[in-house]
């Protein structure tokens, strides 16, 4: 079937089969910045935002993103360079095989919700991201950094 | 090859499925299976949009929870959190954040996965299941939906439309309580080694008018417990040492990665009795292994 969908905010057409992933649909267009790492939903690797929801390329058929808005840790990365500098700053990685689903995880959590800069919120939240190399600390920093950087500008923009 | 449909409305996504199509919810769970090479299919029937299998209502019947509700929206839902906080909590407690955008209600019951979070929170509080077919419609008690591992009582033109639970209790003077607990030591994101769902009535005087307990993980499909024997009873320490006793003795755990048969029934009393502690206000029952 032909796929038709807004891909970082650009134009994307491309076939796939009815039962494909959108993340083998992604990487066989060349679209790698989203990564496979367990295949079952479990690690994170490939997480991406489809139609404002944060889920799994992995797990979610191709065919039921046409006509949706998609996002990858590419085009985040552009419209919200604050979250990957954060990560950067906090030394959130190291091996880099989770850090773009770790960026897109970072995202959802900010812009989507719970965005709190809470410890055990984020630690619930990234369960679902798994990393090899960092002990999840410089992680769960960052992310409390770019909640805390979001919410002053949001209370300086209402005041 | 494989076809993935899209029907625009209930009524052709109930042809579609009654000539043989596959219904395709969240697909969490038919990914995984696809990925896994363990499923092959001809035909996929895309629930996800249609309209009316959507919304969470409450009126004076009960409340109403569309199958393609997504679990996160469940766990989000004001209304959900208020009326059934223990639904909205299990629900909220599925896997990680991705599969809870992605799964609805409808694939979280018909998958029939004796670990998943949500049905026993639904069994405790009397949820009927609304069923259509092209040939018409029939509604199931959640416990009769569940037949084995992975097993349900639908039939394969069959579709999950909606959830509907019965009014909340206004009888005066009356408390209602509810709760769900689960025993996950690895990580938040892992199955349940046991989980427990209670809803409870106490009236005036104290005694227990109510008393509804189910547990996950502890056999082939989610149980209910039969506390018949219990109602009347002061909602005091004691009861809650009489249900992990029959919690206990109802349970049949098998040997799995999580932990022995034993070790699960010995787990499934403590998280019982302390989730039963806690939603009737009384001390934790002692957390040995209930001989005492
Ligand atoms: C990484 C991961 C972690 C998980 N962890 C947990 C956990 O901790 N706790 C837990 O409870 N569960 C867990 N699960 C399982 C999860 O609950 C199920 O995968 C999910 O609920 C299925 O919902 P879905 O909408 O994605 O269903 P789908 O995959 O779309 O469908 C599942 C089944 O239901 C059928 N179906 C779907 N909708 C209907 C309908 N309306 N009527 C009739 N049949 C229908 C489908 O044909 C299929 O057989 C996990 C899953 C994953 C992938």
């Amino acid at each position: 079937m032909r796929v038709s969908l807004q891909l970082n905010g650009e134009t994307f057409s491309g076939d796939a089969d009815g039962d494909e992933s959108l993340l083998a649909m992604l990487r066989r267009h060349g679209h790698t910045a989203v990564k496979e790492g367990c295949g079952v939903g479990v690690c994170g690797a490939c997480g991406v935002i489809v139609g404002g929801s944060y889920v799994s390329s992995c797990l979610y058929l191709a065919g039921l993103a046409d006509g949706a808005e998609v996002w990858t840790a590419e085009g985040l990365s552009r419209t919200d360079p604050e979250t990957a500098d954060a990560l950067a700053v906090a030394e959130a990685l190291q091996c880099g095989a989770c850090s773009p689903g770790q960026l897109v995880a970072c995202w959802a959590y900010v812009h989507l919700g719970p965005g709190v800069p809470d410890e055990e919120t984020i630690r619930h939240f990234f369960a679902g991201n798994l990393c090899r190399c960092t002990g999840y600390s410089t992680i769960v920093e960052a992310v409390k950094a770019r909640c805390v950087a979001e919410g002053s500008r949001a209370r300086g923009s209402s005041a | 090859m494989t076809e993935l449909l899209r029907p625009a409305g209930l009524a052709e996504a109930l042809e579609l499925v009654g000539d043989g199509g596959l219904p395709l919810a969240g697909g969490t769970a038919i990914s995984t299976l696809l990925n896994l090479r363990l499923l092959e299919v001809d035909r996929l029937v895309s629930l996800a949009a249609l309209e009316e299998l959507q919304g969470i209502e409450d009126g004076p019947d009960g409340m109403r929870i569309g199958a393609s509700t997504t679990l996160a929206g469940l766990a989000g839902s004001e209304l959900a959190r208020r009326r059934l906080p223990h639904v909205a909590l299990a629900a909220g407690c599925v896997g990680n954040p991705r599969v809870r955008s992605q799964a609805r209600l409808g694939g979280a019951l018909a998958h029939a996965d004796p670990r998943q979070d949500l049905p026993p929170a639904l069994m405790v509080s009397r949820a009927v299941v609304v069923c259509r077919s092209r040939s018409g419609e029939r509604t199931l008690p959640i416990a009769d939906l569940f037949r084995g591992h992975l097993e349900t009582a639908l039939a394969d033109d069959e579709l999950v439309t909606e959830v509907r639970l019965p009014p909340a209790d206004s009888e005066p003077g009356r408390r209602s309580a509810s709760g769900y607990l689960r025993f996950a030591p690895g990580s938040a994101s892992d199955f349940p080694t046991v989980s427990v769902a209670a809803s409870t009535v106490v009236d005036e005087a104290g005694s227990v008018v109510e008393l509804a307990l189910a547990l996950g993980s502890v056999g082939p499909v989610p149980l209910a417990i039969e506390t018949g024997g219990l109602l009347g009873a002061r909602a005091d320490a004691a009861l809650v040492e009489a249900v992990v006793g029959l919690v206990r003795s109802t349970v049949t755990p098998s040997d799995d990665r999580l932990g022995s048969a034993e070790y699960k029934r010995h787990v499934a009393g403590v998280i019982a009795g302390r989730l039963l502690g806690e939603v009737l206000g009384v001390p934790a029952a002692p957390l040995g292994d209930g001989r005492r």
